[in-house]
This record gives C-alpha cells, sequence and structure tokens, in this order.
C-alpha cells in the first residue's frame, strides 16, 4: 500500500511507512495539547510532493493564523483553507471530484457522523483522496469506526513538552512518545 | 487594483466587446474608455498565474477586439522585417494605458497622443515612466478641465466651479513663480500644503499625479446595451425554498434564450429585487466567486441556484416573514470571456483556464482561502488573503527570517474574538515583546484602554487543558487569549 510519509523520520517508521493513500485516517487529538502540529508532518511532505491538499476547520470559534504554519514548514500559499460547520453539505462539490489529493476535516464536536464517513468511503473509490478526520477527542477502541482505516489517538504525555501516539486500528497496537523538540525536524 | 484607459478612434462593432476585460467600463469621452479591473482582477490572475502572462492576454484581446492596421516598421536598409510576409501590414493594439489610477491612465494616454505611440502600455515600464516624465502643465491640465467638467456635471457634495476655477488660475500663476517646470515638480510639496492654497480637490488631483490612488474620481458607469430585466409575478406568496426554485430556474433558463445573449458571456453578479406581501422591496446581489457561464448548465441551474439558495437564506434569517409576491431578475455585472477555437473542426472551448477548481469553488457554500505572508511584526497584520489561487504555481512567499523564527512559538490557529481571561493562570512563558499599532483600533479596545500599551507581552499558558496564547497585563491583572497551540 502506497503511503504518505511524515517529515518527522520517526513517526514514519512508528506508522510502518506512513499514513494510507486513497484512505481514511481517523485522528483522536483534543484540542490545545499540540496534537495537530504532529499531523503537519505530513501536510508538510504532501504539499511539497505537490499534491493539492485542503484543511477544513470545523471549528467556528476558530481561524487559521498563517505565519504559525509557514513558521512550521507549511506554506499557506500552497493549501486550500475553509471553515465549514457542515462540510459535507458545503463542501460536497469537492467531495465528489478528485482535485484535491488529501482533504483534512479538522472536524468539530458532531461533524463528520457515520453516514459521512461511509459517503466519503464510497467516493474514495472514484476520487482516490486520502482523508483525515481530526476529532477534539481521544477515540475509544470499544467504539470502532469500519470505515477509517487507521486510527490513532494524539494527546500530550505526562510531561508537558511531549506527545503521546496510540494506535487504535489499522496497525497492531503501539505506542510512541515525542518530544516537541522533535517535530521541530519539520520546519528545518 | 488597476484602470487601463483605452483609445479606439473607429466606431465600436458590437458594444458588448468593450466587457471583454470587465464589467465596469465609463466612456471618458467620444474615443476614450476607462475600465476598471477591479471586479475581474482575481479570474485574470488566476487564469494566468503570472501578472507578465496576464498583461499579454489582455493586449491579445485588445487586438483582437479593436486592433487597428499599421503598416510592417522597414530596417534600415529600408526593406520590410518580414520579407516573406504575403502582407506588408500589422494587425496592433489600440492606444492603451494600464495604470493603478484612472487620472495617471488619462494624462500617460494624453501623452503618447502627441508622441503617437499605440498599443498597451504598462504604466510602470521603463518606457511609460521616461514619458510620464516628460508631462507638461499643458497635458495635465487638459485632464484635469476634464475631470473638473465631469465634477461640474455630477455636483458631487462641496463642489463649486467658481471656487476651483480660481484655485486653477491661483495655481497656473504660482507654478512658474515657484520653479514648477512640471507637475512632476510638485512631487517634493506636501498634500497638506496644496490643500491650503489651492483647495483640497486640486490637492488631491496633485497628489494622485503620485500615488495609485485617487480621490473623487468622477466615475460614471456605462452599460453596452440595456439590463435585461426578467419579472416573475406569483399568483400566491411564497416562502418557501423548494417552490420557489422551479420558479427561478424558468427565469435564469430565459437569460439563455434571449436572443441578446451571447456564448461567451460570464455573469460575475445579479441583482435579485424581491417584493414582499407587506409591500416591502428587498434588493439582493448574488454574486459568484468566479465568472459563471449560464449556458453551461441549461436546465438545471446547479450553481447559480445555489448562490441563490444561500442569499435567500440570508434574508430568511434576518426577515421572520419571508412572503414573496414578485420579483425582478436581471444580470448586474458580467464580462465577455471570448471563446478560442481549438481545432480545424470547428470545436470551441471556453478559455476558463482550470476549469475543475472553478467549478468546486462555485459550487461549494463556503469560500476556499490561501494566504501569503507579510513581512509586519504585528501577529494579526503579517498575512493576508492571497488572490492568486494556484497551490502548485512556484510560491513567492517573503517572510523575513526573524519572523519566521518568532512565528515557532505563535499558535496554529486564533480566536475569531480574542478571549478575556480574569484568573491569571499560575504558568506563564514568556514568549516575546512586540510593538503594538497603538495608533490603530483594535479589538482589544472593548476589553481595556488599549492606548496606554505600547508593548505587548505575549505568554503561553495552560487553561481548561488547553495551551493557549495571549497577553498579559500585570498592572490591570488580566489577561487576553489571543490563540490556541493546534
Amino acid at each position: 500500500m502506497i503511503k504518505y510519509s511524515s517529515s518527522v523520520s520517526k513517526i514514519t517508521s512508528f506508522l510502518d511507512g506512513g499514513i494510507p493513500e486513497k484512505r481514511i485516517s481517523e485522528w483522536g487529538i483534543p484540542a490545545g495539547q499540540r496534537g495537530r502540529e504532529l499531523v503537519l508532518t505530513f501536510l508538510k511532505q504532501a504539499s511539497q510532493s505537490q499534491k493539492r491538499v485542503l484543511w477544513v476547520n470545523g471549528h467556528a470559534d476558530l481561524t487559521i493564523f498563517p505565519p504559525a504554519w509557514y513558521a512550521r514548514g507549511i506554506d499557506p500559499q500552497s493549501i486550500f483553507f475553509t471553515t465549514s460547520d457542515d462540510p459535507m453539505k458545503a463542501l460536497k462539490p469537492a467531495l465528489l471530484r478528485n482535485y484535491f489529493d488529501m482533504i483534512v476535516f479538522d472536524a468539530g464536536d458532531k461533524q463528520m457522523s457515520k453516514i459521512d464517513m461511509a459517503f466519503i468511503r464510497n467516493q474514495l473509490q472514484t476520487t482516490k483522496q486520502t482523508i483525515l478526520v481530526l476529532r477534539p477527542h481521544l477515540l475509544s477502541s470499544k467504539q470502532g469506526n469500519p470505515f477509517a482505516h487507521l486510527r490513532i489517538n494524539v494527546n500530550s504525555a505526562t510531561q508537558d513538552n511531549r506527545l503521546k501516539l496510540t494506535v487504535l486500528r489499522g496497525l497492531s497496537y503501539r505506542e510512541l512518545e515525542i518530544q516537541h523538540t522533535e517535530l521541530e525536524e519539520l520546519s528545518a | 487594483m488597476g484602470y487601463i484607459c483605452l483609445e479606439i478612434n473607429e466606431k465600436i462593432k458590437e458594444a458588448s466587446s468593450l466587457e471583454c476585460l470587465t464589467p465596469l467600463i465609463m466612456k471618458w469621452s467620444d474615443s476614450i474608455w476607462i475600465l476598471d479591473l477591479k471586479p475581474a482582477m482575481t479570474f485574470w490572475l488566476q487564469q494566468h498565474m503570472d501578472s507578465e502572462k496576464m498583461f499579454q492576454s489582455w493586449q491579445d484581446l485588445l487586438v483582437r477586439n479593436f486592433g487597428i492596421i499599421m503598416p510592417n516598421q522597414p530596417d534600415q536598409n529600408g526593406t520590410p522585417k518580414d520579407t516573406l510576409s504575403l502582407s506588408n501590414t500589422t494587425l496592433v493594439s489600440p492606444r492603451a494605458v494600464y495604470a493603478k489610477n484612472p487620472f495617471q491612465g488619462l494624462i500617460l494616454l494624453e501623452i503618447l497622443k502627441t508622441k503617437q505611440s499605440v498599443g498597451l502600455v504598462h504604466s510602470q515600464s521603463k518606457f511609460a515612466k521616461h514619458f510620464y516624465n516628460t508631462m507638461s502643465w499643458n497635458d495635465w491640465w487638459t485632464i484635469v478641465n476634464q475631470i473638473i467638467s465631469y465634477w461640474d456635471s455630477l455636483k458631487p457634495k462641496g463642489f463649486r466651479l467658481s471656487s476651483i476655477k480660481k484655485y486653477c488660475s491661483r495655481l497656473k500663476l504660482a507654478a512658474p513663480k515657484l520653479g514648477l517646470i512640471s507637475p512632476i515638480d510638485a512631487s517634493s510639496l506636501t498634500k497638506l500644503g496644496i490643500q491650503r492654497r489651492y483647495g483640497k480637490r486640486l490637492a488631491s488631483l496633485l497628489s494622485a499625479t503620485f500615488s495609485d490612488s485617487i480621490q473623487d474620481f468622477p466615475w460614471q458607469p456605462w452599460k453596452a446595451e440595456p439590463k435585461e430585466i426578467i419579472i416573475r409575478y406569483l399568483t400566491y406568496p411564497l416562502n418557501n425554498w423548494e417552490y420557489i426554485v422551479s420558479y427561478l430556474q424558468k427565469d435564469l433558463d430565459k437569460f439563455i434564450t434571449s436572443k441578446s445573449r451571447q456564448l461567451d458571456e460570464r455573469v460575475l453578479v445579479f441583482s435579485w429585487n424581491i417584493y414582499l406581501e407587506n409591500k416591502t422591496n428587498v434588493p439582493v446581489f448574488v454574486r459568484f466567486k468566479h465568472p459563471h457561464a449560464l449556458h453551461s448548465q441549461k436546465g438545471d441551474q446547479l450553481t447559480a441556484l445555489l448562490h441563490f439558495k444561500l442569499a435567500f437564506e440570508a434574508i430568511q434569517s434576518k426577515t421572520n416573514t419571508l412572503n414573496i409576491i414578485e420579483w425582478r431578475l436581471c444580470i448586474e455585472e458580467k464580462i465577455n470571456v471570448p471563446i478560442i477555437q481549438t481545432d480545424l473542426w470547428g470545436d470551441y472551448q471556453n478559455s476558463d483556464g482550470d476549469s475543475t477548481f472553478k467549478h468546486i469553488e462555485n459550487n461549494s457554500a463556503v469560500k476556499l482561502m490561501t494566504y501569503s505572508m507579510q513581512n509586519d511584526w504585528c501577529p494579526t497584520s503579517s498575512f493576508k488573503e492571497d488572490n492568486n489561487k494556484n497551490v502548485l504555481s512556484v510560491t513567492t512567499n517573503k517572510f523575513n527570517k526573524s519572523l519566521k523564527s518568532i512565528s515557532k512559538n505563535r499558535p496554529l490557529f486564533l480566536y475569531k474574538r480574542p478571549i478575556q481571561v480574569n484568573k491569571l493562570p499560575i504558568r506563564c512563558v514568556p514568549l516575546e515583546r512586540t510593538m503594538t499599532k497603538w495608533w490603530e483600533k483594535s479589538q482589544l479596545s472593548t476589553f481595556l484602554d488599549t492606548t496606554s500599551y505600547t508593548d505587548h507581552n505575549y505568554y503561553r499558558w495552560k487553561r481548561n487543558g488547553r495551551w493557549e496564547w495571549g497577553v498579559k497585563f500585570p498592572s490591570q491583572s488580566k489577561a487576553i487569549s489571543y490563540g490556541v497551540f493546534s
């Protein structure tokens, strides 16, 4: 299977090569714990290889702060951003056509239901897009998601300057702790 | 954004051909037209991704629509350059100037007229700058007098012909005494000083000679043809989109079937005048993100209907009862993008560039954005929305190294409205001290008197399990949270 690698080699090898292309990956990233910076390592690689990326911000109270993205190695001129509280309705044309190679849904609490995921999964056969769904809470292994090929939790470890990755689905159960300073590899 | 001042001496065959670049046109005189490129600039930028190519395509369009036949220039030996050419004439663009403001464009056009130069000229080119610097008071006064006569007919607020004539004669007398050989010499004078002696309007014109903007330009829109209005009288009041949509689709299709419509027409703005049962009138402007071809969706009009639906929902959220009894629909702004013949068999293709992206953006209820960086120390002014949306283009972001390194400690997301934190977090990590733009009114002024703070101390703190980024004001024991770390 072809995979999107991360700009941080430690994460790429932890995920056995990266996140699967043309599949749905579900990420549990509680807000404010700096977990999204880890997702940016994949976006950086994708945009550098001339892939079209769309970031859908599902949080109505937040906006993108482009200089911070730029400082982390992602040129906000090379990625599309949009804000929508109902992305399935508002962005249907983007999901029906294979223009974007990767779409990241930074979903709010009640967004991206299982029906939505089923619809996207069906579309992937024709659009061949890579979909990342970021949840604002940790994922539970008790409540599975059959449509996601890979499920990962990212939260701050006991020490504030570390992030903990836990794979729930797609690969064998595994954990990794990574320092924020190691993520800065991506902006180099 | 930019204007093109165009001189066409022959009679225009099709008036709508003037709308090939923009829907905003002004007829300045019998032979001079001013085209305001602002509404269609994003479209042109996205078509070509490069200002040089964009300029070249404008030139091609002007040649195609209003080209003038000129004899080939003989070389030094007296023989034509292209000896294999069957004809010894070439089709060139009419005399035209692209400038940041229409006043500069008109002056430059006047100068080029005296030099008998033809073709489209960019006001920032070396060639144009050289001619612009040779401008005489006569050239300047010719255009100023034309503007004054427009002001006289329009009668803007505070305008008095007698006083401006008095100021004009005063400036004409003073210029040689002050050693101002040409208007270019007046660039060293301050606007306030000129305003005190020669009035606000002359000062504004003199400053527009050197700056990119102009105030109170007597713009008068011109339309190629009278607007076609489609009126719908409903037999009973409607307030449900499900019922409105079928009538609206039929009305939109009527625009296509109309004989006067052309295949190369792209709509930018619809005006939808709604009349309610309570005898009130709600004017609505429906704007497309990209110029939209109604012909391409004959029978369903999905794109246009999506935009009308969004506009309808916006009115519905403001008005309690929306019982529509009648509406009037007309195309407010449009451009005529030329059709390009792609093969010998007559297959035509509209030069719409990256059509998939335009289809996605025009059919999405939300706007897709990219951003470019600005070298500004103030965090909220250090970026802007980018109009040239092409993710695969070579990026041109220039962000200086120190700003980039500071931004590493800034969060990925900002709060739409800063949050006041009354209970200061115990552990705050200092990040940066930045001078504020205290002379500008900020959002913070709702929380505290910002004029007393010329510096902002940014910190990172953890509140409700989230790492936040904000400003601490020790003297007021307050903090303002600006953003959140991913």
